[in-house]
């Protein structure tokens, strides 16, 4: 579809919107760590260890300790971008990136080739490989097209979403021009943000089988146990 | 079969796929909130894991409508009948 879809909207291209969304990440990434201190953070920090501190305690649950340091930052960056996006949406003829489905794709392609880059830095090539062996060899072939399903799934749930609602509020807009569009701004930025927590957590688990992290976890807990015996 | 029908019978098939999408996963999503809150009103110190819980759930059966909404969309956007 090129261009995006036309009801009538005036478009304006998703990739200005899109480097307008990054440019606001990186904003926000600069006034988090622009004055780090060591105590008790205030302001723009604060919010953003909130962010992370959240993350991890909701990844702590799934992951071993020790794969912390890779995964919250592949995952909050996700979130933070596509929070982003979907709210850039909500400005006076503002056009959410991810009602493009060039961006949503690429942001699952980057999810599921991240899932493996992971896996191979945790088990090395060879580990990561019979990854895809367990538990049986016959487990192979589904694995892939679980990997090409993931895709799908991921980047046609954000972008059937945020198209959806960003349509319905054009519209809405169109016949009932008072008061009823700012209702349906509130209902955007509630789906914007669920989207966005729900893309991560989907990543979040995917990425969890992927790496076989309940497997890990086990052995760590395991080798603990050993440690405080001896 | 002329442009005009053709144009015409995808709208229709649009409407149709998309109005059945919307009631049957207006079902499916109801009975998973119900679940949930029957669980969240029993336990109400676990409600932090099952509405979590929940909304990974509801995505997922939501995903089945968005793939009619992307269906009906390309019918009537880019319908590849209607050059």
């Amino acid at each position: 579809m090129e261009g995006g879809i036309e009801f009538g909207l005036k478009l304006v291209d998703h990739i200005a919107y899109s480097l307008l969304a990054s440019a606001i990440v990186i904003l926000l990434a600069f006034l988090v760590v622009r004055r780090r201190e060591k105590g008790v953070p205030k302001g723009w920090q604060n919010a953003g260890e909130y962010l992370i501190e959240m993350l991890m305690k909701l990844l702590g649950e799934d992951f071993p300790e020790r794969l912390l340091p890779t995964v919250v930052p592949f995952l909050t960056t996700f979130f933070v971008f596509i929070l982003i996006c979907n709210w850039v949406g909500l400005l006076p003829h503002g056009l959410p990136p991810t009602a493009d489905l060039s961006t949503t794709v690429a942001l699952a392609l980057v999810a599921v080739v991240g899932f493996q880059v992971i896996s191979v830095s945790v088990h090395g090539g060879w580990g990561a490989f019979k990854q895809f062996l367990k538990p049986v060899a016959f487990f192979a072939p589904l694995k892939i097209i679980d990997n090409l399903a993931r895709v799908l799934s991921l980047s046609l749930r954000l972008f059937g979403n945020i198209t959806g609602e960003h349509i319905v509020a054009h519209i809405v807009g169109l016949i009932i021009p008072l008061f009823f569009p700012v209702i349906l701004s509130m209902l955007g930025l509630l789906v914007g943000g669920i989207q966005a927590v729900v893309f991560t957590m989907l990543a979040m688990k995917y990425l969890a089988e992927e790496v076989g992290a309940e497997h890990l976890r086990e052995q760590e807990e395991f080798s603990l146990g050993e440690g405080e015996a001896a | 079969m002329d442009v005009m029908s053709l144009k015409l019978l995808s709208v229709a098939g649009a409407v149709v796929a998309i109005s059945a999408g919307a009631v049957t996963m207006g079902f499916a999503m109801a009975r998973i909130a119900r679940s949930a809150l029957e669980g969240m009103t029993r336990q109400p110190e676990a409600s932090g894991t099952i509405f979590t819980s929940m909304l990974i759930a509801m995505a997922l059966v939501e995903a089945l409508c968005i793939y009619t909404l992307v269906v009906a969309l390309v019918l009537i956007v880019a319908n590849p009948l209607v050059k």
